[in-house]
C-alpha cells in the first residue's frame, strides 16, 4: 500500500486538503444553512442573476489567488526535485494547473447544486440545472487560469508582466461588464463569452507557466511545511508568522508579521488537531457514522437538502479514503515514472471505500427500510454515489496530460486517460443534475435518473481502479 | 566551477549577500560563518531556488537556475525534503528517472554502502529518525547525473559515527568528480574540505586555497571578496570587528 496506510503521517496533498475542506462545507451548510433559502431567489432568473454575480466575484478574485502565491500547491520536495529537473517549467506545472482547474469545476458544480437545494427553487428542471453548473465550472476554469498569469504578474519579474496583466483584466472586465449589462451567463451569449475567457485566460495561464517564480514556490513550500509543523506543537504564533510568509515572504519574526489579535486561535487549534494518523480517520468514522444516524433519526431523507447531506458524508469519507492514493497521484509524472505497479493499490482503495460506504449505507438502509423501502435504497444510492465520486475525484492529477503528451505527443494519450481527466466535472455535473433532478424537482419528462446514478458509480469504479503507471 | 559575480542579495534594509566576485573551484569547499553570514542565501542562489537582487551566478558557465545549470547543480538543504509517500528507493528511482536514468547509478550503491543506509531503502520519511532524514536527503539528492553537489549544513544533528560517515560520503563524491559545496559549521567536514570559504555579513572575508577568484575592483571599495587573496580579511570586516585589518 501506499504511504498513506504503510506510513500515515501528517502529510496530506494540499488540494486534497482543500476539497476535505470544502466536503465539510458541503455536509455543514446543507444541514445549519437553511436560513439562506429565505435569502436565495427561489425562480430561475433570480438564481441565475445571483450565480453570475457570483461568478463575476469568483473570476475578479484570481487576482487575490495569484497574489497569495496563485493556484499551485507544492511540497518542497515537489519544487526541489522536479521543479528544478532539467525540464521546462510549463511541462512541471502544467499537470498542476490542469489539476486545480478540474477540482474547481467539480466543487463550483457542487457548490450550485447545494445553492439550488437551499433556494427552494421550485421551477428548477433539468436544462436550468445543467446550465448553472456549467456556468459555475467555466468560472472556475477561467480563475484558476487568470490566478496562474496573476501570479506572474505579483511575484514574477518577466517582462510580459503588464501584458499578461491586462489580459486577465480585459477577461474580468468582460463578465463583468456581460453582467452588469443584465445578461445572464446562463444564456447562449453569456455561455459563449465563458468560453471565450476559458480559452483566453488557458492561453495566458500557458504562456505564465514558464514564467512562475521557483523562488517564490520554494519559500511559500517551506512556510506551509514550517505552519504544519508548528500546529503539531501547538505554536500558534509560529502558524500565524509562517502564514504570513507563505503569503508576503516577510523574512522572521517581527512587529508587523506576529499573530494580530483578531485571527482566532481556536480555529488553529482545530486545524491543528486535523492529523492524517489513523486515529483521525477512525474519529472522523466514528463521526460520519454519527452524523448519519442522527440524520436519518431527526430529518427526513426524502428532503433534497437532507439528501444532500447524506451525499455530502460519503463524499468527505471518500476524500479520506483516498488521499493517499491521491497524494502521490499529485506528483510530477507520475504516471510515466513512478516506479511500482499501482492497481492492486488501487483496488484495494477502491474496496475500501466501497466496504466504508456500504457499512454507513447500511445504516441508513436499516433505519429506513421499516419505514420505506424505496428511501432506503434510494439513499444508499446517494451514499455510494457520493463516496465514489470523491474516489474518482481525487485521483484527478493521476494521468499528468501534459507530461504525457510531451513525452508521448497528444495521439499517445488513449481515450481513457483524457476521459479520466474530464470525468471529475462530468460527474459533479451529473451529481447536480441527478440530486436537481430526482430529488428536488421532480422531472417532467420521467427521465431514468436511477439508471444515470448506476451509470456513473460504474464509471467511477472503473475510473478508480483503471492503472496509473505507463503501459510497455 | 562556479563563477559569482556581483552578486547581490537584500532583504528590505538587510544585506544577506554582497560578493563581488568569487570563484569556487572543483573539488570539496566548505562555506564557514556564523549564522546570518550568508552562506544559506549563497547556495539557494546557486541552486536556482533564490532569485537574487542583482549579479549572477554561473556553474561550469550555465546560469544557475537554468535548464543547464539544472542538469548539472543538485541541492541537500538543511531540512531534508522528501516525499512522504514515497520509500527511499522509490524517490531514488523517481529522482533519477527525472533526470533521464532509468535507475540510480553505481555511485549510489557506493554512497548506500558507505552511509550503511541499506535498511533505509525500504522506509518511508515519516518512519525515519532526524539522521537517517538527512542521510535519505543525501542519496536521493545524488540518485541522478549530477557535477555539482551543494549542501547547507548536512551534518547538523547527526551524532558522531553518522557525522562521520556523512562527511565520508561527500569525500567520495569528489573521487567520482562530483564538487561538493556544503555551509558548515562542522570541523571535521571543514577540515576535509580542500577548499574553505569564510563568510561575514553578507561578503567573503578569508579564501583559502583555490577558492579566492581574480579582483576586479582594485580599490576593494564593494565586494570585499573581489580584493581578497587567501588568508586575507577585509578593512571593512576588521573595522567591523574592532581589529587592526593588519592584523
Amino acid at each position: 500500500m501506499l504511504s498513506g496506510m504503510a506510513a500515515p503521517g501528517k502529510k496530506l496533498s494540499d488540494d486534497l486538503y482543500s476539497l476535505y475542506l470544502a466536503g465539510i462545507a458541503w455536509l455543514l451548510l446543507p444541514v445549519y444553512g437553511n436560513g439562506l433559502a429565505v435569502v436565495l431567489p427561489s425562480d430561475v432568473s433570480g438564481f441565475e442573476r445571483t450565480l453570475d454575480v457570483m461568478a463575476a466575484v469568483v473570476i475578479a478574485g484570481s487576482a487575490w489567488i495569484g497574489f497569495r502565491g496563485g493556484p499551485f500547491l507544492i511540497n518542497r520536495a515537489g519544487v526541489l526535485h522536479e521543479l528544478l529537473s532539467p525540464r521546462r517549467l510549463r511541462t512541471s506545472l502544467l499537470p498542476r494547473m490542469l489539476r486545480q482547474g478540474v477540482a474547481y469545476a467539480a466543487l463550483g458544480a457542487i457548490a450550485v447544486t447545494v445553492l439550488l437545494a437551499m433556494s427552494d427553487a421550485e421551477s428548477f428542471g433539468f436544462a436550468e440545472a445543467a446550465r448553472s453548473s456549467v456556468v459555475a465550472m467555466l468560472a472556475m476554469l477561467v480563475s484558476v487560469g487568470c490566478a496562474v498569469g496573476w501570479l506572474v504578474v505579483f511575484k514574477g519579474v518577466s517582462r510580459h508582466r503588464g501584458v499578461i496583466g491586462v489580459v486577465n483584466l480585459i477577461v474580468a472586465a468582460l463578465v463583468a461588464g456581460l453582467v452588469a449589462a443584465g445578461v445572464s451567463l446562463a444564456s447562449g451569449t453569456g455561455l459563449g463569452v465563458l468560453g471565450i475567457c476559458v480559452v483566453g485566460s488557458t492561453i495566458v495561464a500557458m504562456i505564465s507557466l514558464d514564467l512562475v517564480p521557483v523562488d517564490h514556490l520554494w519559500r511559500r513550500a517551506s512556510a506551509l511545511e514550517d505552519m504544519r509543523s508548528a500546529m503539531l506543537s501547538f505554536d500558534f504564533q509560529q502558524v500565524l508568522v509562517s502564514l504570513r510568509r507563505a503569503i508576503d515572504h516577510t523574512e522572521g519574526r517581527s512587529k508587523a508579521n506576529v499573530a494580530r489579535p483578531w485571527m482566532p486561535l481556536q480555529l488553529w487549534r482545530y486545524l491543528a488537531s486535523v492529523e492524517h494518523g489513523w486515529h483521525a480517520r477512525l474519529g472522523q468514522f466514528v463521526i460520519a457514522v454519527t452524523a448519519t444516524a442522527m440524520i436519518l433519526v431527526w430529518t427526513d431523507p426524502a428532503d433534497g437538502i437532507i439528501a444532500l447531506a447524506i451525499a455530502g458524508i460519503g463524499f468527505v469519507v471518500g476524500i479520506e479514503l483516498s488521499s493517499p492514493v491521491a497524494s502521490t497521484t499529485g506528483q510530477l509524472v507520475f504516471l510515466v515514472h513512478y516506479p511500482r505497479p499501482s492497481a492492486s493499490i488501487l483496488r484495494r482503495q477502491t474496496a475500501t471505500a466501497v466496504a466504508l460506504a456500504l457499512v454507513l449505507g447500511s445504516i441508513a438502509v436499516g433505519w429506513k427500510i421499516a419505514i420505506d423501502p424505496a428511501i432506503g435504497i434510494s439513499v444508499l444510492g446517494l451514499f455510494v454515489f457520493g463516496t465514489l465520486a470523491a474516489a474518482a475525484q481525487g485521483r484527478l492529477g493521476s494521468p499528468d496530460l501534459a507530461q504525457m503528451a510531451s513525452i508521448l505527443g497528444p495521439g499517445g494519450l488513449g481515450p481513457a486517460l483524457w476521459a479520466r481527466a474530464l470525468f471529475g466535472p462530468m460527474m459533479a455535473l451529473a451529481l447536480t443534475i441527478v440530486v436537481s433532478h430526482g430529488w428536488l424537482h421532480p422531472d417532467p419528462l420521467n427521465a431514468p435518473w436511477e439508471t444515470l446514478v448506476m451509470l456513473v458509480v460504474l464509471g467511477a469504479a472503473v475510473v478508480a481502479t483503471y492503472p496509473l503507471e505507463k503501459r510497455s | 566551477m562556479i563563477v559569482v559575480d556581483k552578486l547581490r542579495m537584500v532583504y528590505g534594509k538587510s544585506v544577506a549577500v554582497d560578493i563581488e566576485h568569487l570563484v569556487i573551484e572543483a573539488g570539496t569547499t566548505a562555506l564557514v560563518g556564523h549564522n546570518g553570514a550568508g552562506k544559506s542565501t549563497l547556495l539557494l542562489i546557486a541552486t536556482g531556488l533564490l532569485r537574487p537582487t542583482g549579479g549572477t551566478v554561473d556553474i561550469d558557465g550555465r546560469r544557475a537556475g537554468s535548464i543547464a545549470a539544472r542538469e548539472l547543480v543538485s541541492f541537500v538543504p538543511d531540512q531534508p525534503s522528501l516525499f512522504d509517500d514515497l520509500t527511499l528507493w522509490d524517490q531514488m528511482v523517481y529522482v533519477a528517472r527525472l533526470h533521464g536514468s532509468a535507475e540510480p547509478g553505481a555511485s549510489s550503491m557506493h554512497l548506500i554502502e558507505t552511509l550503511d543506509a541499506f535498511e533505509l531503502l525500504e522506509r518511508f520519511p515519516t518512519a525515519m529518525s532526524k539522521g537517517q532524514r538527512q542521510k535519505a536527503s543525501l542519496l536521493v539528492a545524488t540518485a541522478r547525473p549530477l557535477a555539482v553537489l551543494l549542501a547547507d549544513e548536512p551534518t547538523t544533528g547527526l551524532d558522531a559515527e553518522a557525522k562521520t560517515a556523512f562527511v565520508e560520503a561527500l569525500s567520495s563524491l569528489v573521487e567520482q568528480g562530483i564538487s561538493v559545496v556544503s555551509s558548515t559549521h562542522d570541523d571535521e567536514l571543514i577540515e576535509r574540505s580542500t577548499n574553505s570559504i569564510r563568510l561575514a555579513g553578507g561578503r567573503v572575508i578569508q579564501a583559502d586555497d583555490a577558492a579566492a577568484g581574480p579582483p576586479p575592483d582594485p580599490d576593494g571599495s564593494s565586494g570585499v571578496g573581489s580584493t581578497l587573496k587567501p588568508g586575507e580579511r577585509s578593512d571593512r570586516w576588521a573595522r567591523r570587528k574592532g581589529a587592526d585589518p593588519t592584523d
